[in-house]
């Protein structure tokens, strides 16, 4: 007997692999892109085009992404299929679990460079970034890079989506945060928003765009209610 | 293009920064301009970094390289071009938005808009739209130019614009915006004069807007 076809597809950033893998059994096609086209969010709005294009036999497609520097402004999907975006800035926004918690904190802490397992183990980030001055350069020229790169940050914080000990990602913080005398700390996030991304229900946290039409800035419009000024 | 300012573009490209003045003290030694050094050697090869780095070819960190290897040669040229009594083409007040830190965007547009033979007042980071209205109120720009890097900050330049208008001093300047977040329709929804993909378009774009003005 034929496997019945996937018409239901997931199209993810890989640093949400993990977030997504621990809701368990879906009936979903899962479609990850690499976590390195967020530095080019041109290079990111085609490539989610072209793999939203690929997917005709789906007529639900979930985009594991947030704004992304709106790299998701502009895609399309076609007219038979629903296309659903969780309405949040990035994925620093969809591990803490809300857009408000996000930008209040956002406003608390700005020099705040952020972690989640995710990311750690699919995303560049300025240590590895570091070594890879120090072998094409030389050290010299890697500490005054890195330097220049985190002299605003003051904070390495580590947002865990479930609450129990995670010995690599908490080392692997911990020597950033030491590395660029930068102070540690921990946040717990959650899995709810991913977990109502895939089962819903889309409530005001998502963008559900029908009939082949176009996201706009306007659908994710609700940001202006959390002003940075009035929460600073 | 000589050899030598091949080789000027190579050495930026390749972020070597001793090796950038070696050959632009070179260049001058040997009767080359300081425009030329400038304008066929300094400032294309950082066009071509920031194309690099578009495509993700170039970390921002290679970026940074290249950028600091520039300014080993911008070093040299700038007092001759200042001892020339080289006219200012114009003024622009750069920075970063409210909220918001990063600075090393900014940065390049500033060295690369001085590179380009303007002024340059770089107000720095987290910069309130009533600093910019302040700025402006001082220094009587032609270009106010904004960056973001969030989403999340990114409306801040609307309201530096609206404050700017509520002052009337809107019309007074060339507003132009970047960063990562921003694109072209982003700038025409909040009535930006123009928006640019990299520091080098940012020169080119002011350039041609002064020319139409």
């Amino acid at each position: 007997m034929e496997k019945p076809e996937n018409k239901q597809v997931v199209i993810a950033c890989d640093v949400l692999r993990r977030q997504l893998e621990a809701l368990g059994e879906t009936p979903y096609k899962f479609e990850y892109l690499d976590a390195g086209l967020h530095r080019t969010p041109p290079v990111l709005t085609e490539t989610l085009q072209e793999m939203i294009n690929s997917q005709s036999d789906a007529d639900l497609i979930i985009l594991g992404y947030g704004l992304c520097s709106r790299s998701i402004v502009g895609l399309r999907a076609q007219s038979h299929q629903i296309m659903v975006v969780p309405k949040i800035d990035d994925c620093i926004g969809l591990t803490m679990g809300c857009r408000s918690s996000y930008y209040k904190e956002f406003a608390q802490n700005p020099g705040s460079y952020y972690f989640t397992k995710g990311w750690i183990e699919a995303s560049e980030d300025p240590l590895k970034e570091y070594h890879k001055v120090v072998a094409k350069y030389d050290q010299e020229t890697a500490d005054w890079t890195i330097k220049e790169i985190l002299k605003h940050y003051k904070r390495a914080v580590l947002i865990k989506h479930i609450q129990e000990v995670d010995e690599p990602s908490e080392a692997y913080v911990k020597h950033f945060a030491e590395f660029f005398n930068l102070k540690y700390e921990e946040m717990y996030g959650t899995l709810d928003y991913v977990k109502k991304l895939l089962f819903g229900p889309w409530d005001d946290d998502f963008v559900v765009v029908e009939g082949g039409k176009e996201i706009t800035d306007e659908m994710f419009q609700n940001r202006h209610e959390f002003e940075i000024s009035e929460s600073l | 293009m000589s050899n030598l300012l091949a080789e000027i573009q190579e050495a930026v490209i390749n972020g070597q920064a001793p090796k950038v003045k070696e050959l632009t003290q070179a260049g001058l030694d040997a009767g080359q301009t300081p425009q030329e050094i400038l304008n066929e050697g300094l400032i294309p090869a950082m066009k071509i970094v920031g194309e690099k780095f578009q495509k993700g070819e170039f970390y921002i960190s290679e970026m940074m390289i290249s950028a600091r290897a520039m300014y080993a040669g911008l070093n040299l040229v700038k007092p001759l071009l200042i001892a020339q009594k080289t006219e200012s083409k114009g003024k622009a007040i750069v920075g970063t938005v409210q909220g918001d830190l990063h600075d090393i965007g900014k940065n390049l547009v500033c060295m690369m808009m001085e590179g380009g033979g303007y002024e340059v007042i770089d107000l720095g980071v987290n910069i309130t739209s009533e600093q910019f209205l302040e700025a402006v109120k001082e220094h009587s720009p032609d270009f106010v130019m904004m960056s973001a890097l969030l989403t999340t900050t990114m409306e801040s330049m609307a309201k530096v614009i609206q404050v700017l208008a509520d002052n009337g001093l809107r019309d007074k300047v060339l507003i132009g915006i970047g960063g990562a977040p921003v694109t072209q329709r982003f700038a025409d929804s909040i009535g930006a004069d123009f928006y640019a993909s990299d520091a080098g378009e940012a020169v080119s774009k002011a350039n041609s807007l002064l020319l139409e003005r």
